[in-house]
């Protein structure tokens, strides 16, 4: 007989992590969707994100950590823009291999460079640790459900930009053609500079928000949790932020659930089983529609 | 291939013969960088001793680092570097991270090996003829934590009843588990989870919640510093009540630093003991003293006894292979290493009175600053251990266990 409470706590943690993957999966599908190619530097943000919040609670020990996190979110938006520009953007009209094999080559520069400023050294973020306050047999420390509002709000703030903003309207339709919305008169190199400054600040969010939950963490993180993330983004249909949500909350509880009651050594196996299952069946992802 | 790190000790007079290259086989980076630089500084400031007395037959030491990278492919290749083109006389290494990958190198080799690092259980039933170790085995370490976990008297805090085992699945950590475990349940605990993880995940909670759900006494955790602090912090955060008791890798300030002490205080950890003859007559501290000052180390680390007495050892066992032939080679220098610790031969403590004893045609017994290194069939030594608490930043001595007490 299954243990309620077991598989409550299972789910729980499940939607804990899937809170990290869904901010890092939305981010990555939004550049995706204005750019059209898989950028394998993406998970190099999370990691500057995490590591420019270490580096900030440093220098200034007395600064408000959501301030630092603030800070680094910002910081490493504009870093997005500014790597587009000198890698990808002079190389778009090349098609999506050449830029694949060139965000390979960007993973390697941010990831040595930061080793070079910050060195292997495992870091933590100065988050208290705390004991679970339990509900209805289930645990969740404060930090984890702050974890939680974080993403959720950072959703709902994605979710008000892409539905009720001019910025949405024309992100939505350089997504769905960049050509026509250039002749419908778009700036669509600003639609995707704004695109850059959001998919990387989720991404530096979403590495502030890994670190807190999983520290000690080390500079070359971002590019094993990548792949995750590009689970998720699969899932809810390459392009879509809001299947990207949908998938990741299944990659999250899909591990979570699979690590407690089979075995928790083949944690990722278990979201690529799901993901490899779902792309059989509907291999244009979880979600209909085109955004 | 790691960097060459001369060490000859001078340029002219009697090191107009060729330099003897020892070689240190360790990783010198990645996460297991902390070893090499542990135990290189250690061998250098021996060699260096050693080419200041002249050397060997006149012929300078001259130290080679191998990179293992704690990694077995990167380990065979630093290896086959290390025998193949630097020719060395003798290897101080590896740890039980590669010890496996290059093993049957060192035989088929026939290199002299004296390794300060690799308490792997795998070398229980090997070695005695080309590999010969300065570390205590897993096995004798394994058995020391379940005895430290029953007794009071020993830990200084309870005698534990349930023990649950959390290994890491890597040769390095596995080797700990059967140890534990059966001695354990030898004392008369229990042993009521045993839990193996796979090494550097992001999370553990699934892990710690099969762990919590045991609800164990006391949980002897094999692992990398990152992956403790991170199994640890998330059975507190999950509710565990229960007590750590923890292997050499994570007792030391580093571990602590990394942590908080809400999650650390009150921990077990297990360290090689200082040899009480090495305390009595000064030895120790005077090592402490050198070693500080010339790796400009502020305490003692890991390891660093333990390399002072593979150097010691490999030296003086060339020493003899010289006095004896008039030559150094490799397979005199394997059987030297035993004789040279010969428990019936005249005590000696260093490189110094040793070569002066065996120049004068004497058999001898070196006792180093880890224990009387008396090697079984094996090549194995026993030694003791100290059991340590975690306290604040740091960690104190609760009790010590004697090999006569396994």
């Amino acid at each position: 007989m299954v243990d309620l409470s077991g598989l409550a706590q299972a789910l729980t943690f499940g939607l804990i992590e899937a809170s990290v993957i869904a901010l890092g999966a939305v981010g990555l599908t939004l550049s995706y969707g204005v750019t059209r190619f898989i950028n394998f530097a993406y998970g190099e943000f999370l990691a500057w994100g995490a590591f420019t919040v270490v580096f900030l609670v440093a220098i200034a020990p007395a600064l408000p950590l959501p301030l630092a996190v603030a800070v680094a979110v910002v910081a490493v938006g504009f870093m997005g823009v500014a790597v587009s520009g000198a890698f990808f953007e002079p190389i778009a009209d090349r098609g999506g291999l050449p830029l694949l094999i060139t965000s390979i080559g960007v993973a390697f520069v941010l990831r040595y460079l930061l080793v070079a400023i910050a060195s292997t050294d495992a870091r933590s973020l100065p988050v208290p640790l705390q004991r679970p306050v339990e509900w209805m047999g289930v645990g969740l420390t404060p930090v984890q459900a702050v974890v939680i509002g974080v993403a959720a709000l950072a959703m709902l703030a994605i979710h008000g930009v892409l539905q009720y903003t001019t910025l949405g309207t024309v992100m939505r339709a350089t997504s769905g053609n960049r050509e026509l919305a250039t002749v419908a008169g778009i700036d669509t190199e600003a639609v995707v500079r704004r695109t850059w400054v959001i998919s990387a600040g989720a991404a530096a969010l979403a590495g502030v928000l890994y670190t807190v939950l999983y520290a000690p963490v080390r500079p070359t993180f971002g590019f094993g949790y990548l792949i995750i993330i590009f689970a998720a983004t699969l899932l809810g249909g390459i392009g879509r932020p809001y299947g990207a949500m949908l998938g990741a909350v299944l990659i999250g509880v899909t591990i979570s659930v699979g690590s407690a009651y089979l075995s928790p050594a083949y944690d990722q196996a278990y979201a690529f089983i799901v993901l490899v299952v779902v792309l059989l069946v509907r291999p244009e992802g979880i979600r209909r529609g085109t955004f | 291939m790691g960097l060459l790190a001369g060490c000859t000790g001078g340029d002219g007079g009697e090191g107009s013969a060729d330099p003897l290259t020892v070689g240190v086989l360790v990783p010198f980076s990645g996460d297991y960088a902390w070893v090499g630089a542990n135990v290189l500084p250690v061998v250098q400031m021996v060699a260096e001793e050693v080419n200041a007395a002249g050397g060997i037959g006149g012929r300078q030491l001259r130290v080679v680092q191998g990179d293992t990278e704690a990694l077995p492919d990167a380990s065979l290749s630093a290896t086959q570097q290390l025998i193949s083109v630097e020719e060395v006389a003798g290897i101080i290494g590896p740890t039980s991270l590669t010890y496996s990958a290059v093993a049957d190198l060192f035989v088929e080799n026939g290199v002299p090996t004296v390794t300060p690092t690799a308490g792997t259980t795998t070398l229980d039933t090997q070695g005695g003829e080309y590999v010969y170790r300065t570390v205590p085995s897993d096995s004798i370490g394994g058995r020391a934590i379940a005895a430290a976990a029953r007794e009071e008297r020993i830990n200084g805090i309870g005698s534990f009843g349930s023990m649950a085992l959390m290994v890491g699945q890597r040769e390095v950590y596995q080797s700990f588990k059967e140890p534990i475990g059966s001695s354990f349940t030898e004392f008369g605990g229990t042993v009521v989870s045993e839990l193996d993880f796979r090494t550097g995940k992001a999370s553990y909670e699934s892990e710690v919640q099969a762990l919590t759900d045991a609800a164990p006494e006391i949980t002897a955790l094999v692992a990398s510093i990152e992956d403790s602090v991170k199994i640890m912090e998330a059975a507190y955060q999950a509710g565990y009540e229960g007590s750590w008791f923890l292997t050499q890798d994570q007792t030391n300030v580093d571990f602590l630093s990394q942590s908080e002490a809400v999650v650390t205080d009150g921990a077990l950890g297990i360290q090689e003991a200082p040899y009480e003859a090495a305390q009595a007559d000064g030895r120790a501290a005077a090592f402490d003293e050198a070693i500080q000052a010339y790796a400009g180390w502020e305490e003692t680390r890991l390891f660093a006894t333990n390399a002072y007495d593979a150097a010691n050892l490999l030296f003086l066992a060339m020493h003899k292979g010289q006095v004896d032939d008039g030559a150094v080679d490799r397979a005199s220098t394997a059987a030297n290493v035993r004789a040279v610790a010969a428990p019936d031969g005249t005590v000696v403590t260093d490189f110094d009175s040793g070569a002066a004893a065996i120049s004068e045609g004497t058999a001898v017994d070196y006792r180093g600053l880890v224990g009387p290194i008396d090697f079984n069939e094996f090549g194995d030594i026993a030694a003791p251990f100290s059991i340590r608490r975690a306290d604040g930043d740091s960690w104190v001595e609760a009790g010590r266990v004697r090999p006569a007490d396994l």
